[in-house]
């Protein structure tokens, strides 16, 4: 009885490692669900030139802007120099680090938080010694800041925006006259209304404007 | 059916029943259920005090459920309770780390782990603490706990009691720490997987980037790796192969040596260039499940007879004589240490720690003063952040513009300042993704500043780099020359070259 669960338990195990790499290796249901985060082996699958960080800001009535992350009680550096909410590059969870923040503390009415990302080119980060050897020598960082959410002080949200990595893509683009004509925002709209059909897209949609 | 095919059959069969169940002393997995808690301690010790923050209803957590679109798919807990757990967790990692009622320490070990990590992937969730939760779970159906445990010495406290002498280390089916073997070598494959996904990753974009990022701790080293494109390829590519090769090869005796020697300098190499110090001691723990009996023994022979040789040279002197008078020489009763008192332990250092963590006040509610007042934002973030974005020059989407002789991967191999006359090399220009659909013009000119070439290509935006080869005749006179690049009429990099 011991020897067949315990040969139960290595079939199974190994089953699930298995599902998990050949889901992986062949892109199925990779991002399903949270558990399959336990068995994909995906370390270092993003990658980007530009170095991101988090900015959580509360509006008062009175138009003062205030710091919402780190809360004033102190910030935590979980893997190096910066604090824990610049770790969220999907910006899902910026929102109720600030939501605490006005929970456990003193303030005056706080009509909106805001949530920027913040951008700069990683070379930037070079220290000086190296930054030298690079043509052309990179200047102070000129930070480019995109919203990402609007919120009420309660966390519920007004807006959402696209991050700034997916309007820079597809500013790339749109310059193209055909693709700008073909892609009309309203025809699809009027497409989806007649046909009932609810979907979503599995990219970033076409920006009208930045 | 043809005989030999059952013997085959047979003989495959036993093969794989001898690779799961032959019995060995679990010395390996010992080893690893003493490193593993004393690198997890390292991560854990310091949230502990920001346990209310991330992991329950009462602060911030950020559940990684809500990352796929599954909000609620776990409960979170009241402050209170998370502190409690928390402390629990801790308690238990140190608990099975010294081998105290090990299966259940680990077990509760695992399920907190997994649990508060799965509340907070913003600031501890990450894949070493997704490996380290596998490991708990297979470490805690493996006998780890009858090696160097407090376990142990009850056991033979009770033992030697009955039969009169000191009991021999038992010997058990090695199954769990196979899985462990198998699971390390599964990673890394699936870890290759994701990197035959990455086209950048051959190209040494992907790294080249990663080590200019400042997201992880500091690292000098990778900062100057990163002007080696080259030696980043080579490495690159290296370790791929070894990722793929590993759940094939070390399972052969000299091979496994060698693997897991790369391995070790494999992800101690990640501390000075990617900052990292938490995922390469998982890592390198987990290589101690493939220590096995024979290996054990064999060390163990050989440190003996250092030690014997090292006692006879030392043998009266005064270091000796101290360590004899000063060796631990106490005696716990048997009861101190029993299940019981285990329990009780856990149970007391979690009501503690709940107790000391609400007398820390980590929100600081209940201060003299009150709650915190709100800072206000630094009026200079405030300014730009609220102006409209600035226009990116060109030079930000620019990583380099260099010359070099050979190309690597589509990457020059070396970048130099002199070239020889007569002889072709290339001059290239790296761009960071994003970028538009762009025309570069790449123009030389002589020390006096004419203009003696000028040639252009366009870089369409899925490309990340152009590059252009020159020859410099050898009936142009030597000296410095003067490459531009050029975008939409400005230069925007320049590089003055040597000819020879």
């Amino acid at each position: 009885m011991k020897r067949w669960m315990s040969n139960g338990f290595i079939v199974a195990y190994l089953g699930v490692l298995l599902f998990g790499i050949v889901t992986h290796a062949l892109q199925f249901h990779v991002h399903r669900h949270p558990l399959t985060y336990y068995i994909v082996w995906d370390m270092f699958c993003g990658w980007s030139a530009w170095e991101q960080r988090t900015h959580v800001i509360g509006e008062g009535e009175s138009g003062t802007l205030y710091e919402l992350a780190p809360g004033p009680w102190g910030e935590y550096r979980p893997y190096g120099d910066i604090a824990r909410h610049h770790y969220d590059p999907f910006f899902n969870h910026a929102v109720r680090q600030g939501v605490n923040t006005l929970k456990h503390t003193q303030h005056e009415p706080i009509s909106r938080i805001l949530v920027y990302e913040e951008v700069w080119p990683k070379k930037c980060n070079l220290p000086d010694s190296l930054r030298q050897r690079l043509s052309p020598v990179p200047q102070d960082p000129q930070s480019q800041f995109q919203l990402r959410w609007v919120c009420d002080a309660d966390g519920t949200v007004r807006q959402r925006n696209q991050s700034w990595f997916d309007i820079q893509k597809h500013l790339a683009i749109s310059s193209n006259p055909r693709l700008q004509r073909e892609a009309r925002p309203s025809r699809q709209q009027q497409i989806m209304l007649a046909s009932g059909v609810q979907g979503q897209n599995t990219e970033a949609e076409f920006p009208v404007t930045e | 059916m043809d005989v030999s095919s059952r013997t085959d059959r047979r003989s495959l069969r036993d093969r794989v029943r001898h690779f799961f169940y032959q019995e060995q002393v679990p010395y390996g997995a010992a080893l690893l259920r003493i490193a593993l808690p004393i690198v997890l301690l390292q991560t854990l010790i310091p949230r502990w005090i920001h346990a209310r923050e991330f992991f329950s209803a009462d602060g911030a957590a950020a559940p990684l459920a809500i990352n796929y679109s599954l909000p609620g798919f776990l409960p979170e807990p009241s402050g209170t309770l998370a502190v409690a757990m928390m402390t629990a967790l801790i308690v238990a990692l140190i608990s099975a780390c010294v081998g105290w009622l090990t299966r259940p320490s680990l077990l509760i070990a695992c399920g907190l782990y997994s649990y508060l990590t799965l509340l907070d992937c913003v600031s501890t969730m990450t894949k070493y603490s997704v490996i380290s939760s596998h490991v708990l779970l297979l470490l805690s159906l493996s006998q780890c706990g009858s090696l160097w445990s407090v376990d142990a010495w009850r056991k033979r406290r009770r033992e030697s009691g009955s039969s009169g002498g000191p009991q021999l280390p038992q010997a058990f089916p090695i199954w769990p720490q196979r899985l462990i073997q198998l699971f390390v070598a599964l990673v890394y494959f699936g870890a290759a997987c994701t990197k035959m996904h990455t086209d950048a990753y051959f190209t040494s974009d992907q790294l080249r980037y990663w080590l200019m990022t400042n997201v992880n701790n500091y690292n000098p080293a990778g900062e100057l790796l990163s002007f080696f494109p080259a030696v980043v390829i080579f490495m690159a590519n290296f370790a791929i192969v070894w990722q793929i090769v590993f759940v094939f090869i070390i399972w052969k005796p000299i091979a496994r040596w060698i693997m897991l020697a790369i391995g070790v300098m494999f992800h101690a190499s990640t501390t000075p260039l990617l900052g990292l110090y938490i995922f390469p001691q998982v890592m390198i723990s987990s290589y101690l499940s493939f220590v096995e009996e024979g290996h054990f023994l064999r060390v163990r022979g050989l440190l003996r007879q250092f030690w014997s040789g090292m006692r006879q040279r030392m043998e009266g002197g005064p270091l000796l004589a101290l360590w004899k008078q000063w060796q631990p020489r106490f005696r716990v009763p048997v009861g101190a240490a029993s299940g019981v008192v285990c329990v009780a332990v856990l149970l007391t250092t979690t009501v503690v720690g709940v107790a000391a963590e609400s007398l820390y006040d980590p929100y600081g509610m209940r201060r003299d003063e009150g709650p915190h007042q709100l800072k206000t934002l630094d009026p200079q973030l405030a300014e730009r952040v609220m102006a409209p974005n600035p226009p990116i020059p060109f030079a930000d989407r620019l990583l380099s513009f260099d010359v070099g002789s050979d190309m690597l991967g589509g990457v020059l191999l070396t970048t130099q300042t002199s070239v020889r006359r007569g002889q072709p090399f290339f001059v290239q220009a790296s761009l960071a993704p994003p970028h538009d659909d762009v025309w570069l013009n790449c123009q030389l000119r002589d020390a006096d500043g004419h203009l003696l070439h000028e040639t252009g290509q366009i870089v369409t935006r899925d490309r990340l780099r152009g590059d252009w080869q020159f020859t410099i005749p050898a009936t142009s006179p030597a000296g410095h020359y003067r490459f531009s690049l050029e975008h939409e009429g400005q230069i925007i990099a320049e590089r003055v070259i040597e000819a020879r």
